[in-house]
């Protein structure tokens, strides 16, 4: 790649000497290593690296943690490393307004601890994805990673509001604001959640955050069988919102409700919740030591994960697919979507398989984290149309291709079904 | 009326054999009604009114309407407020008020889907007796259609607590700018590929026609309890909103209205809403218990804050009147004035008072009275500027005011709409808020959907057509005030 | 939706001259400006109008009609067939005001254009052949009568069953085929009944002199509801007068913007009911007192009238109105019957009549109230609005029979003949034919302590 030389000198002189390194095998992009890594101190410096690699016809992979580089078909190509590791600005955090401004290298888990440590009320930004706590925004964003939250909160598309990015040519902009209601123009930023990096480089995000209530409660239901946990589950299908966590976990037959608001009324609930379901009420121990265990499942050890959705009324049947395949999975019950870690031994037509039973109770499943012999495939076939207008825009934002080319797309594929 | 130079013939018998004879409407008379949506100002009457049934007939529309090279407008119920369905002048205005049916409701996995010219309302009253409600709640959700709500990311009242309708739409059926169909999304969530719903929910319209919605639908929470606090200057009630948002409490809706809102309101609907300077209308709901504890709070905050007055509706109809008058209230300031205009801004929720006394600053400068309506927990303003357009100057002196409004959002850290959407009438002030790298990347991403630019053209981003060239008086266009573009 | 105008040339028959003039109207009681722009064009009126709701178009909304009245009177639409077709499209349900937020007039202004066309704008021969035929006989009791007899006779000779069995209707054209499916559902004993010319209240102190309103369909096919008001009305103290040489309203002419005819009517019913004195005019038809409250703004031109028509139009009192005034009558007895309430569009939008008519059946024991699914929606009746315009109707008319067979009631009431014509007729169409009532029968059946079997029986 003669042209990763002889830009070598442009991209030193962006970012100085000493945030250009060669890469190392373990800076590998889901078993594609590149020639360099960069690290910009900021925007400016992201977008004059981002034009001379255009120029230059450079393939670049935007990292921040690396805990989810596995998403997505690997790049066809991936000559430089443009890790975000030093944006890690908090922006602006309007306390009174609810809503934080954030560059896309913070850590998750250092944003919500700034937070927490601002006076006044205090106030979270509502994501816990499990993929491990290097997880940065930029990333978390641009997998849409959501955990249990997600049933009152949603998931990152459901809390961006503005978003700065910069486009494979070098181009910057902005969409949305700093105001939770806002519909002027395009919302680009949500465009970019699940985007997986290959349409712009976000390099900062603006959420809605919301007050930590003051109470909570952890209900349980152990060892249930998979109908068992299907018919607790629907029981429990009007509390809606009310509950800030349905979880069910397989092959432990674990449903963990988690209940939060005010101290009298979660307190009630959770009586409510017990009864209706037949589980118990965790005292404040037991339940921040599962809150613990529970934390980063089913990412905590090794081996390929799946990110499945099915129609919460399937959860019963999920879980038989699951048992089948003797998978561990999370269920964020409450919306019918799931991560499930298969087998260190699974092979490539194993996981078919799994995605077809997935499809036979009217779901859909799509690799998260693969083995490297598992085959890619990331977006399996879809509409055509549709897959045309991603082409599309793919083409229009990154016309040079130059943001993790062929990550956004399965290899072309014989037409679909 | 405006004519142009040489433009497309609109293919008349192409669009009749696309959606059937009695689906294109080509009457003068016929051609009018369709001249405007809820925003008069501009009216523009279309070529041809393609009123198709079937996704298969939009598509074939659309096809016609490509072949031809003819410029094409989607309509749902046209009462949107930033002019998102003006014809564009010798285009077509497919109009989707005939696709109205309820296709089929999945209470156990909590799913509707719907055609584009269902009404909100009806969303809601097809699932209401399975307990469950559609939250985006317009305050015209009984005439306005889904298809719109999608093209405009509608919110409502509610939307404090449940979020917007890009929060609720799972999938859709989109006829893409060139007439082919699309499936977008998935019922089922985590749907693989690009989130191109995301773009086409808010797209206005501009990114293709969508005939068929997948919706989330919500459980009605068991307890819901509306609180009516009435103060006695617009101050007290804004420090109450604020001091409800500092103690962490999350109400459903926070909804503000200011005395002469009240007054025509009064006169529209007698909800029976007490005569003083300010009322704030906040519902909470949720269990029983918490429910109570929050309005409890609520209570306790407002009369901390002055409230001179505390209510509770004391049951369902009770509390329909009180939110009767909130939704009507932009119609029925035609009681009290011959005209107004509806402006729409948010401001973060902190600037409330500093951008509501700018307000009251703007109406002494301009000698214009200002109602104020809106959705106070968001910070989304409705001002309404109060004109005769019979005494000569005052509408102009309105509309500036009106504009003059906006950048007092801007300026507070805001947003030029919270929810009626840019359209025509605020495509002109994009640049405010966006810079020119901004506006060129969403003008590509439009091209992506909309590469031939006939899909609703001249909406949500400026063009030197929509915000330049008047004749005679000199008026710098937007992008030349951006430092962007130069006349040469 | 023809409406047999003939196609003229744009602008031949405009009579103003644009913005200084009237547009295409003349200068006598154009739809005015000043109504016009109370229109914010919210469209909350959109959902309420059937037409809209039938066919998703615009044109034919109350919006998209006003705009069209500003476009005839600012002088760019001509009052030719294509304007015209969507006035007479609507059907004048008034369901548009209530849902208006705005207070914009409709009434005011369909009525002022209904009756700019009906001078303006030239109808074909067959059409004017046609109204004038309906307007020679139904505003007249003893014409209605003796077309009521003709209906007996149709249906009792079984002549009815051969025709719709033998399928020929289906080649007719398609007004026949509306009359034909109109057909009212009466006997003998209707067209002999008659109301008492007085009655004086039985058993209870006087408390309030009336005079009933006969009506023209009412008085001629429906007589028996003139009798049971009349009983129902003695029965809470009134003293009940309903003058003879009654003639008509004036109702279907003025909705139909017959302007000449509905201000003759007016005054020949005004000068014949002030003679007989009494502090309220009862009437037990919809649209005869909708049309009669105002008078005062139809003879409002009238310096001889005007005066004479407000004290009249004061006293104008639906049925309902009367019975919430005084309550209902001692002695109610129990009639157990599940009854669908099918609210007059000219009861309810027009005259906001909604709860007393409710009030006065639910005050008989064991009468059971059943709210019709989409009640608001027009039945189609409207007028004369079932002959003229009978493809809409039918759709409408099908619907609401639809809706109220929906709820199982054992029977029908409803405020106006006309509703119950149609609604009648098209419940009969369907298969599932219901005993109709005016609210003030079963009422006085109850007085009666009729059984509620045979009740039914004497009008299945």
């Amino acid at each position: 790649m003669t042209s990763v030389v002889t830009s070598l000198d442009r991209l030193a002189s962006i970012v100085g000497e000493r945030w250009l390194r060669e890469a190392e095998p373990a800076d590998a992009v889901a078993g594609v290593v590149p020639r360099l890594v960069v690290t910009p101190g900021d925007e400016a410096e992201v977008a004059a690296l981002l034009r001379v690699a255009s120029d230059a016809a450079l393939a670049v992979t935007v990292r921040g943690g690396g805990t989810k580089l596995d998403w997505g078909a690997p790049p066809r190509r991936c000559d430089v490393v443009l890790s975000t590791r030093r944006l890690v600005r908090l922006v602006e955090h309007a306390a009174g307004d609810m809503v934080c401004v954030v560059q896309a290298g913070m850590p998750l888990e250092t944003l919500q601890a700034q937070l927490a440590a601002a006076p006044g009320n205090r106030q979270r930004l509502m994501l816990d994805p499990p993929q491990g706590v290097a997880a940065t925004i930029g990333g978390i964003v641009s997998c849409n990673a959501a955990g249990s939250r997600r049933v009152r909160y949603g998931t990152p598309r459901d809390l961006l509001i503005g978003a700065r990015f910069v486009l494979g040519d070098g181009t910057v902009g902005h969409s949305g604001g700093k105001v939770v209601k806002n519909v002027a123009g395009y919302d680009v930023g949500r465009v970019l959640c699940g985007a997986l990096g290959t349409l712009a480089v976000l390099t900062e995000a603006a959420f809605r955050l919301h007050p930590v209530p003051p109470g909570w409660r952890i209900v349980v239901l152990e060892d249930a069988p998979p109908a068992r946990l299907a018919e607790a589950v629907e029981k429990l299908r009007r509390l809606g919102s009310a509950a800030a966590g349905i979880d069910v976990t397989w092959p432990q037959g674990l449903l963990v409700v988690r209940l939060e608001g005010s101290e009298a009324a979660v307190g009630a609930q959770a009586g409510e919740v017990a009864a209706r379901s037949g589980g118990r009420v965790l005292d404040r121990i037991e339940a921040e030591m599962l809150g613990e265990q529970l934390r980063h499942r089913p990412w905590e050890s090794a081996g390929a994960v799946a990110g499945i959705g099915v129609p919460r009324a399937r959860l019963g049947a999920l879980l038989e697919v699951c048992s089948d395949f003797a998978v561990d999975t999370v269920v964020r019950a409450g919306v019918g979507a799931a991560e499930a870690r298969l087998p260190l031994t699974v092979d490539g037509p194993t996981v078919a398989a799994f995605r077809t039973a997935i499809a036979g109770i009217g779901g859909h499943l799509v690799l998260r984290r693969g083995g490297g012999a598992l085959p890619a495939q990331v977006w399996p076939d879809g509409d055509p149309v549709a897959a045309w207008l991603a082409a599309s825009l793919k083409r229009s934002l990154d016309p040079t291709g130059t943001l993790s080319p062929g990550r956004e797309q399965a290899a072309p594929a014989a037409s679909s079904a | 009326m405006e004519t142009s130079g040489a433009a497309a013939a609109v293919p008349v018998e192409a669009l009749r054999a696309a959606a059937g004879a009695d689906a294109v409407l080509t009457e003068p008379a016929q051609l009018r009604a369709y001249e405007c949506d809820g925003l008069t100002g501009t009216r523009v009457v279309p070529a041809a009114v393609v009123l198709p049934r079937t996704t298969a007939q939009v598509a074939a529309t659309v096809r016609a309407c490509c072949a031809a090279g003819v410029p094409f407008v989607a309509r749902g119920s046209g009462t949107g407020l930033s002019g998102g369905a003006l014809p564009v002048a010798q285009g077509v205005v497919i109009g989707l008020a005939r696709m109205n049916a309820v296709l089929s409701v999945d209470i156990a996995n909590e799913r509707v889907v719907v055609q584009p010219g269902v009404t909100n309302l009806a969303v809601t009253q097809a699932v209401a007796s399975a307990g469950y409600f559609y939250a985006p709640d317009p305050s015209s959700q009984s005439v306005c259609s889904i298809g719109g709500n999608v093209a405009e990311n509608s919110g409502g009242a509610h939307c404090l607590k449940y979020g917007f309708t890009v929060h609720h739409v799972c999938a859709a059926t989109l006829v893409t700018a060139d007439g082919r169909i699309a499936r977008l999304g998935s019922a089922t969530v985590d749907g693989p590929g690009y989130d191109l719903l995301a773009a086409v929910v808010g797209g206005e319209g501009t990114l293709g026609i969508v005939t068929e919605v997948t919706l989330r639908i919500v459980p009605r929470p068991p307890c819901v309890l509306t609180v009516l606090a009435a103060f006695d200057s617009m101050e007290a009630a804004g420090s109450a909103v604020s001091s409800i948002v500092a103690a962490g409490v999350l109400p459903a809706a926070v909804e503000m209205m200011d005395r002469l809102a009240l007054q025509a309101v009064e006169a529209a609907v007698q909800a029976g809403y007490p005569d003083c300077a300010a009322v704030l209308l906040v519902e909470v709901d949720g269990s029983e218990i918490e429910a109570r504890t929050v309005a409890a709070d609520i209570d306790r905050i407002c009369r901390a804050c002055g409230a001179t007055e505390l209510r509770r509706a004391a049951g369902e109809s009770e509390r329909a009147l009180m939110w009767k008058g909130r939704r009507a209230a932009f119609a029925a300031m035609g009681r009290i004035s011959p005209s107004y205009y509806v402006q729409d801004g948010v401001i973060p929720r902190t600037a409330l008072s500093e951008v509501l006394g700018g307000i009251r600053e703007l109406e002494s400068e301009y000698g214009c009275q200002v109602a104020n309506v809106f959705h106070a927990g968001d910070g989304n303003l409705h001002p309404l500027v109060l004109f005769d357009p019979a005494v000569p100057g005052e509408a102009e002196r309105g509309r500036e005011l009106a504009e003059r409004i906006l950048d007092l959002c801007i300026a507070a850290g805001g947003s030029i709409t919270g929810e009626h959407g840019v359209g025509t009438d605020k495509a002109c002030s994009m640049p405010k808020l966006f810079d020119e790298g901004s506006l060129r990347i969403m003008g590509r991403l439009r091209d992506a959907f909309d590469p031939a630019g006939l899909c609703n053209p001249g909406k949500l981003l400026p063009t030197p057509r929509l915000c330049g060239e008047v004749p005679g008086v000199y008026r710098p266009h937007a992008l030349e005030i951006a430092g962007v573009a130069e006349r040469l | 939706m023809t409406s047999g105008f003939t196609a003229t040339a744009a602008g031949s028959i405009a009579t103003g001259d644009g913005p200084q003039g009237f547009g295409a109207f003349d200068a006598h009681h154009p739809p005015a400006r000043a109504l016009l722009d109370d229109c914010v064009h919210c469209g909350f009126c959109l959902p309420a109008c059937p037409t809209y709701r039938l066919w998703g178009d615009e044109t034919d909304s109350p919006r998209g009609r006003l705009l069209l009245m500003g476009a005839a009177l600012g002088g760019d639409l001509p009052l030719n067939a294509a304007t015209i077709a969507h006035w007479d499209a609507c059907l004048g349900c008034m369901a548009c005001m209530p849902a208006c937020p705005s207070g914009v007039h409709y009434d005011r202004l369909i009525e002022a254009t209904r009756q700019q066309v009906e001078r303006l704008a030239p109808r074909t021969r067959r059409e004017r052949a046609g109204r004038a035929a309906l307007f020679a006989v139904l505003p007249y009791r003893r014409r209605v009568r003796a077309l009521g007899a003709l209906a007996v006779a149709y249906r009792a000779s079984g002549a009815q069953r051969l025709l719709r069995r033998s399928g020929l209707l289906d080649h007719a054209p398609a007004r026949l085929r509306a009359l034909e499916t109109l057909t009212p559902r009466l006997r003998w004993s209707d067209l002999r009944a008659r109301p008492p010319r007085r009655l004086t209240p039985a058993g209870t102190a006087l408390r309030l002199r009336v005079v009933l309103l006969e009506g023209c369909v009412g008085g001629g096919w429906f007589a028996a509801v003139g009798a049971a008001a009349a009983h129902v009305l003695a029965a809470c103290g009134c003293e009940v007068r309903t003058p003879p040489g009654q003639g008509c309203c004036g109702a279907l002419e003025l909705h139909a913007g017959r302007e000449a005819a509905a201000l003759r009517r007016a005054r020949a019913l005004i000068a014949r009911v002030e003679e007989s004195g009494g502090e309220r005019i009862v009437v037990t038809s919809a649209g005869c007192g909708s049309a009669m409250k105002e008078y005062a703004e139809l003879l409002a031109d009238d310096p001889a009238w005007r005066l004479r028509a407000a004290r009249f139009a004061a006293g104008v009192r639906d049925i309902s109105e009367v019975l919430d005034e005084l309550g209902p009558p001692r002695g109610l007895r129990p009639l157990p019957l599940r009854v669908a309430y099918a609210d007059a569009c000219h009861l309810a939008h027009a005259q906001r009549i909604r709860a007393q008519p409710r009030a006065a059946l639910a005050a008989v024991p064991g009468l059971e109230v059943l709210e019709i699914p989409d009640g608001d929606m027009c039945c189609g009746s409207a007028g004369v609005y079932n002959l003229l315009q009978p493809a809409t109707a039918a759709e409408l008319g099908r619907r609401k029979a639809q809706a109220v067979s929906s709820v199982g009631p054992d029977c029908l009431a409803a405020g106006n003949p006309g509703c119950l014509v149609q609604i009648g007729a098209w419940l009969e169409q369907a298969g599932t034919a219901l005993p109709a009532f005016h609210p003030v029968e079963l009422l006085a059946a109850s007085l009666q302590g009729r059984d509620a079997r045979g009740l039914l029986l004497s009008r299945a």
